[in-house]
């Protein structure tokens, strides 16, 4: 991927993914899926393509049924009615080719920071010898600035360090499609920043992610990631209201897309969208 | 104590998996209140018994001559003199090792029961029942039954031990195996954990601060137990010793025996927790 990494520029690893192979089939096809919890449709009839290297987010309010979209490209549930293909394949359960950053980081109290990303990259390549795991396992905490605390268990952490832990553990196991539950949800404004920097800095050392799904609520950060974003309507009965392009050049720098009229144009849009005096 | 801190002298400890400097006055201001607070303790309990034996007990032997009994019984506690007359620590060493038997076989039949119990809804419902019944029988009730199939009265105190310290490991270990949060579990999916990985790296982890609970409920339980089986099955061991006293009319001989019961019932009880802490993990918001 791009190169060219000085300390002022941020390489934007999905720069030359972007669109380019779209014209063949999708990396990830949700057609017509209906999610129903007895009675209670949560989203239904979601028509979506992804294509192959693009950064996607899903936003909507709380509720509206994108995480429940999201677990349904992890594989953790099924849709009720529809299919979910990836590489052309209908998602039947969670598979190597796809990871996932959870909510809650879903890191595991009783291990150290090391164990967490050792046990994940053991069991996702249960062929390497275990120096080639263990090499992984310390490029990607370094590559988060974690290596220093591998030893300590998640509760000795920042909130924004597990978070980092968390990201690290799902480039560890280098799948093709990265799946973020609002990964930076609960910490504060600047560590998101820095986050960010993260996820874009750790999809360039360590390769080989090539689409990403994001369920956010965070309009900013939608901008600053996706090349598209799914605004969803509000549940029951979720569906998509509108998928907006970003059509800002990569790599993006925080200060590029916060100065680009683009950016201020599609603010409004999103705003507007998500508004609550927004007519359904 | 002021001598101390004005050297500031440090005790390097393991708090919580970390090493911490404590400052050596601390520590023995730590263990002056410890002392202070027992020596209290022992105060109000004297007081009443000495009350109790002034007023309505006076067959009871008061606190002073019992102490004397005490300190003479524990003074010389290993003695064997033949089956009839063995010291107080060769007594308490015989139910401890049958503690210890009963204990350790329960412990390796409740905590694969309370897996089963706790992992899975059809081995639940079939397991469930009969552990429901089970566990309120008295534990002298198994007596029979152990003597019957062991052709022992020491070994039917075992079997009893065995039996009755079963269900609170049992019942522990199901509960948190049956209590892993889903986000453990979608971790172990998403990963593709195989199932060994699972039990060691999730299961167990998560369970064993349970378990350990478990287990502490049980010893202590198999103490209690055990005092009361071995009046039953005679012999050797420090149920045996009080009924012996209790024969012979000793009652300062029973008192003895009790206190030190609840001595080693309390040791028992911090050992537990003492290893239960090793496996503790900061708890994550």
């Amino acid at each position: 991927m791009a190169p060219n990494t000085t300390a002022s520029t941020i390489v934007d690893p999905f720069a030359d993914h972007r669109w380019s192979e779209s014209s063949r089939a999708p990396h990830i096809e949700v057609r017509d899926v209906t999610v129903s919890f007895g009675a209670y449709t949560a989203i239904r009839d979601i028509e979506l393509n992804i294509a192959r290297g693009e950064f996607v987010s899903l936003i909507g309010h709380s509720g509206c049924g994108k995480s429940t979209l999201l677990n349904l490209m992890a594989g953790l549930g099924r849709p009720t009615a529809g299919t979910i293909r990836i590489e052309g394949q209908i998602v039947e359960g969670p598979g190597a080719d796809r990871c996932m950053v959870f909510q809650h980081h879903g890191l595991l109290p009783w291990l150290s920071v090391y164990d967490n990303i050792y046990v994940a990259v053991d069991a996702a390549r249960r062929t390497h010898s275990a120096e080639e795991k263990a090499a992984r396992t310390q490029r990607v905490l370094q590559a988060v600035r974690m290596w220093d605390h591998r030893t300590k268990k998640p509760g000795m952490l920042s909130g924004g360090q597990r978070q980092r832990v968390a990201v690290a553990r799902a480039f560890a196991v280098a799948p093709s499609v990265l799946l973020l539950d609002e990964p930076f949800g609960a910490v504060d404004a600047l560590t998101k920043r820095a986050l960010h920097r993260e996820l874009v800095e750790l999809s360039s050392i360590v390769g080989s992610t090539e689409t990403v799904v994001m369920v956010t609520h965070d309009i900013d950060e939608a901008i600053f990631l996706s090349d598209r974003i799914v605004v969803m309507t509000d549940g029951p009965a979720a569906g998509i209201r509108e998928i907006v392009d970003v059509p800002i050049e990569r790599p993006r720098t925080l200060a590029d897309v916060m100065h680009s009229a683009v950016y201020i144009e599609l603010r409004d849009h999103l705003l507007a969208l998500l508004g609550d005096d927004e007519p359904r | 104590m002021s001598a101390l801190s004005e050297q500031r002298v440090a005790v390097g400890l393991r708090i919580g998996g970390r090493h911490v400097e404590v400052p050596a006055a601390k520590i023995a201001r730590s263990i002056a209140v410890n002392v202070g607070s027992m020596m209290a303790a022992a105060a109000i309990l004297g007081f009443i018994w000495a009350m109790a034996t002034a007023t309505v007990g006076d067959d009871l032997p008061g606190p002073v001559v019992t102490m004397k009994t005490f300190l003479s019984l524990i003074s010389d506690p290993f003695y064997d003199r033949g089956p009839n007359d063995k010291g107080i620590g060769l007594q308490l060493a015989a139910s401890l090792w049958r503690v210890f038997r009963g204990f350790a076989v329960g412990t390796v039949v409740a905590i694969p029961l309370g897996v089963l119990l706790g992992a899975n809804a059809v081995t639940r419902r079939i397991l469930d029942p009969i552990v429901q019944v089970l566990r309120p029988v008295s534990p002298l009730a198994w007596f029979p039954i152990g003597l019957v199939t062991l052709k022992s009265a020491p070994d039917a105190a075992v079997f009893v031990v065995f039996i009755t310290s079963l269900w609170p490991t049992v019942i522990n270990t199901a509960f948190g195996v049956s209590s892993i949060p889903q986000s453990h579990r979608n971790v172990a999916r998403v990963f593709e954990f195989s199932p060994a990985t699972y039990v060691r790296r999730v299961m167990l982890p998560h369970s064993l601060p349970h378990i350990l609970v478990g287990l502490r409920l049980s010893l202590g339980i198999a103490w209690v137990v055990i005092v009361a089986a071995e009046m039953l099955s005679g012999g050797t061991g420090i149920g045996f010793y009080v009924w012996d006293a209790w024969n012979a009319l000793d009652l300062q001989r029973v008192i003895s025996a009790i206190l030190l019961i609840g001595i080693v019932g309390l040791l028992l009880d911090r050992m537990v927790s003492i290893i239960a802490r090793r496996f503790e993990y900061p708890e994550v918001p």
